[in-house]
């Protein structure tokens, strides 16, 4: 492997390795004392204030960037929570734990959109506006001035595209590049097969590298 | 040696995790398509943390709230239940008994059958009155005419006599 193999693999591995605080990734507090991954998923699901801990980050975000409504997202993950909580005699163990909730989460948002009929992700340029707000919260230490305004251009640009993306693609997109699912997760969370999924985010990916072009 | 770039596709299966190690291989040593797939991983990856960014500033903005069903600061083991509603009967059940007590007893004494004893004193006194009840008034019929027949013939014989 020589130098420019080994750094396009760290660039992309770097994003793997390295979990945000708050992001859902952190490990369980379960980790541990149980025997197996089902006895861990039970007691998770078991304890509402483990639940609530473990996974409240991660679906929030989830939700946050779905509908975009921090009260709304917040609404949800308590419901989303709430139900699994609730119905974990009917958590089978042939998925993740997070997995299942992010299923949950999806269809909550999706009833919701529904039952609203409305569009949650907002007009074009009202969205403009929010994705500018988005991209100055980025904080970008070691930037000359005209790369930190490149960089947020470039953040801007990409959130308008992804918010003109179909409400599918922007879900797929959204479970792997932000919440890193693998694909299979992504199609089970979605209840599509996986080369939807695989076609979804081809799109998805077009779209982004048309952004990133126009904003070179 | 024929030299062909990464199509779209490939670029974009790479950033998708999907790879082959003829596609590393390329990447290794085509700087055109290293570019092309570190440009999109590098709009993906601005994405991700401005999102992850967002969401942390606005989860920090929320107070945490537990969910309704989770909140129970006063929450009794299912055991604590049982007892305090044993408990209760217990101190309710000497009120139970005494009420009990006394319902069974005025019952009792409704449904006690007149004692033998009573029963004779009343046959007793019945038998000992000279005019029946129903017959009373009779007998103050019978006086008074008695009375007055003995008053007419004294009176006949004083007018005889004189």
């Amino acid at each position: 492997m020589n130098g420019l193999d080994r750094k396009l693999e760290l660039s992309v591995n770097r994003r793997v390795a390295t979990p945000v605080y708050g992001s859902g990734m952190e490990s369980s507090i379960y980790a541990g004392p149980f025997s197996s991954v089902q006895d861990r998923a039970a007691a998770e699901l078991g304890d509402m204030d483990v639940l609530f801990v473990t996974y409240r980050a991660r679906i929030y975000r989830y939700a946050l960037l779905s509908l975009r409504d921090p009260e709304l997202a917040e609404s949800l993950t308590h419901d989303c929570l709430l139900r699994a909580h609730n119905a974990r005699n009917q958590f089978r163990g042939d998925c993740s734990v997070a997995t299942w909730l992010t299923r949950i989460a999806t269809n909550l948002i999706r009833d919701h959109v529904r039952s609203k009929k409305m569009q949650f992700w907002k007009a074009a340029a009202q969205s403009s506006d929010d994705a500018g707000e988005i991209a100055d919260r980025l904080r970008s230490p070691g930037l000359t001035p005209e790369a930190d305004l490149l960089m947020k251009e470039q953040v801007k640009a990409l959130w308008v595209t992804v918010e003109k993306l179909s409400g599918k693609q922007r879900s797929v997109f959204l479970l792997r590049f932000v919440e890193e699912l693998e694909l299979s997760e992504i199609a089970t969370v979605m209840n599509m097969n996986v080369g939807t999924v695989k076609s979804h985010l081809h799109r998805a990916l077009t779209a982004v590298r048309s952004a990133m072009e126009k904003t070179r | 040696m024929k030299w062909t770039h990464l199509s779209t596709w490939d670029q974009e299966e790479y950033v998708l995790g999907q790879r082959t190690p003829e596609m590393v291989r390329h990447l290794a040593q085509c700087s055109s398509c290293f570019a092309e797939v570190a440009q999109m991983e590098q709009g993906v990856a601005l994405f991700r943390e401005s999102a992850t960014a967002w969401s942390a500033d606005s989860l920090a903005t929320h107070p945490v709230r537990m969910p309704a069903a989770a909140v129970r600061p006063t929450s009794m083991h299912p055991w604590a239940w049982v007892l305090a509603a044993v408990l209760l009967l217990l101190a309710l059940l000497p009120f139970s008994i005494e009420h009990t007590h006394l319902v069974t007893h005025q019952a009792a004494r409704m449904a006690e059958p007149m004692s033998d004893d009573a029963l004779l004193q009343q046959v007793d006194e019945e038998v000992s009155v000279d005019v029946p009840s129903s017959m009373e008034p009779l007998t103050h019929l019978v006086s008074t005419s008695n009375h007055t027949a003995t008053a007419t013939t004294g009176e006949k014989r004083r007018a005889q006599r004189d």
